[in-house]
């Protein structure tokens, strides 16, 4: 069994515990996160193919090392300044060429949406254009083996057990921030797993239909919402604080 | 000024939602022609939307309640019938299969989740990104219509304007394709965790974050939360822990809570969890780190240890203090 499942890079310190560690560069998209944990584990007892698609610049390398080191069999990198700037349109154009490309698929598995973009759209119009199933809110993978694929699925307040057949597109339903650990040894032996790298010759994409030229949504304007406030430091003796902290909850 | 324009709103079953995008559709002005396409396998109670100031209802009848179904033929023969300038779509996971279907077949920009539309010779499509800490003015762009998906509750319903049944209704139906073929349902329950009614009523709420997660320090929280008549939240980080249940996740994917008193402890304030502590009257946000986040978000700021702060008020609160 063949199953892909698309990774989206974000920037790192969208996610708490990396802000923690203060790192700078990619991390994978918490949406994406979590369904890949499920699927590593999964694996541990499953026997299936398992591999990372993710389009993005060449410096994610480092990041996608880890997940290969985690347990991920290969990685199918699409990088390509062509590719760059790319709205829903123009990355499904991109990720629906690479799966047809990849072949045999049985389920592509996405998270909900991206942290950063967070339109949620990417998932449904892979579907479309690849003409399968979708299937979503998945709160959980269940097995994965010749019988189909078994899952649980969130619905407002019913939880909705399923066998789903191949193909389909999987979308889940949380995130987490909770990284993998992956050991130095594991690491290092990662950098002799597969790191493949499709530019859109590779695809046999015109470059005029990815990216920013192949968009079909631009962006006009941007600004950050302040939710600032003023954040007044209580100082002094704790208890005194304490009784000032009272005082506020009282009203 | 505005020339003529046409726009199509993709109805489905949410009664109040249909009719807040409809409103949105009809106060862009008199050069606007509305036409309202209804999804669904029951359209009586949803054919009086001319009454709203639709011109045309095409009712598209589902021969079953299916999740899904094939769109695109159905959406090729009205695509070319309108000619809409603009497809508006609800935001929920239907609207947005829907909506990703028809952009996939008639190769237009879709703006997911918008929260405003205005129109200054084109549509201008506002959202927000990054865990609602980036507002985005979006124009749809080398496609013969703009498409996009429209939030709930954002538009109002505006009241009734015709009086006369003078709109044209048309019937067609949809080439079913059944997708939920080799697809089985093995079992269905009621998930009873969700319990979201304490969060949304509580005047104080205590936040927990992982740097108030140990077993000690939650249970002196618990107790100090009992006096004080507070109910506990916290960040996702602490429900990856397992420490709270996910119904009492407050942020981007959990719950959106709007107390008068908010205690943020050992939360270092991810743009995730703040978006959902907005609403708060006060926040009071203790952290050792004096270069946390979370304190520029915050009313007031208390540096200091966590569990230290909690023995304080707790002695203070059983020396009489509340």
């Amino acid at each position: 069994m063949r199953v892909v499942i698309c990774i989206k890079p974000v920037i790192d310190n969208y996610s708490t515990q990396a802000l923690q560690l203060n790192k700078k560069g990619y991390a994978v998209n918490p949406y994406d996160q979590l369904v890949l944990k499920q699927l590593l584990e999964i694996k541990k007892k499953q026997n299936f193919e398992l591999i990372g698609l993710c389009m993005g610049s060449m410096k994610c390398q480092d990041m996608l090392f880890r997940l290969l080191a985690g347990g991920v069999d290969s990685i199918i990198l699409l990088s390509d300044m062509a590719f760059a700037g790319a709205d829903t349109y123009a990355t499904t154009e991109v990720l629906s060429k690479a799966l047809i490309r990849i072949g045999n698929v049985d389920y592509i598995f996405c998270g909900a949406k991206a942290i950063d973009g967070e339109t949620g759209q990417v998932p449904y119009e892979l579907a479309h254009r690849l003409n399968i199933p979708v299937i979503n809110n998945v709160s959980n993978i269940m097995s994965m083996d010749g019988d189909g694929l078994q899952l649980e699925r969130q619905l407002d307040d019913l939880v909705q057990e399923e066998i789903i057949a191949s193909p389909a597109v999987i979308i889940g339903k949380h995130f987490t921030t909770e990284e993998f650990t992956v050991s130095l040894l594991s690491l290092k032996r990662a950098k002799n797993k597969k790191m493949i790298i499709w530019n859109h010759e590779r695809l046999e994409l015109l470059p005029e239909n990815c990216g920013i030229a192949g968009s079909k949504t631009k962006v006009k304007k941007a600004r950050e919402i302040n939710r600032f406030r003023k954040g007044e430091i209580m100082k002094g003796e704790l208890n005194l604080v304490s009784q000032e902290m009272l005082k506020i909850i009282k009203g | 000024m505005m020339d003529k324009v046409k726009i199509c709103v993709i109805c489905l079953d949410d009664r109040p939602w249909n009719l807040q995008m409809i409103s949105k559709a009809i106060s862009f002005g008199t050069n606007v022609t509305v036409s309202a396409i209804l999804l669904r396998s029951d359209d009586k109670e949803h054919i009086d939307y001319h009454r709203y100031g639709v011109s045309e209802i095409h009712v598209v009848n589902i021969s079953d309640s299916l999740e899904q179904f094939a769109l695109t033929g159905i959406i090729t023969n009205l695509n070319d019938l309108l000619k809409p300038d603009l497809y508006m779509f609800p935001a929920s996971d239907q609207g947005r299969d829907f909506a990703a279907e028809a952009a996939v077949c008639l190769k237009c920009g879709l703006v997911a989740d918008c929260i405003d539309i205005n129109y200054e010779n084109e549509f201008i499509f506002v959202r927000t990104t990054n865990s609602d800490s980036v507002l985005a003015e979006i124009v749809c762009c080398n496609g013969s219509s703009a498409m996009c998906t429209v939030k709930k509750n954002i538009f109002e319903i505006l009241p009734q304007q015709i009086e006369t049944d003078t709109a044209r209704i048309h019937y067609s139906s949809c080439d079913n394709r059944n997708f939920l073929q080799g697809r089985q349902i093995l079992r269905q329950y009621r998930n009873t965790d969700i319990n979201e009614a304490s969060l949304s009523e509580a005047r104080i709420i205590f936040g927990i974050g992982r740097g108030c997660s140990d077993k000690i320090k939650i249970d002196k929280l618990r107790k100090l939360a009992g006096y004080i008549g507070a109910e506990i939240a916290g960040t996702r980080a602490v429900v990856d822990d397992g420490i709270i249940n996910y119904d009492r996740q407050v942020g981007q994917s959990g719950v959106r809570i709007a107390p008068d008193i908010y205690i943020a402890f050992g939360i270092s304030g991810a743009a995730q969890h703040v978006v959902g502590i907005d609403k708060t009257k006060t926040i009071i946000a203790v952290n050792r780190d004096k270069e946390a986040p979370i304190f520029r978000f915050a009313d007031y700021a208390v540096i200091a240890d966590c569990e230290e702060v909690i023995d304080s008020l707790i002695n203070e609160v059983e020396r009489g203090g509340i």
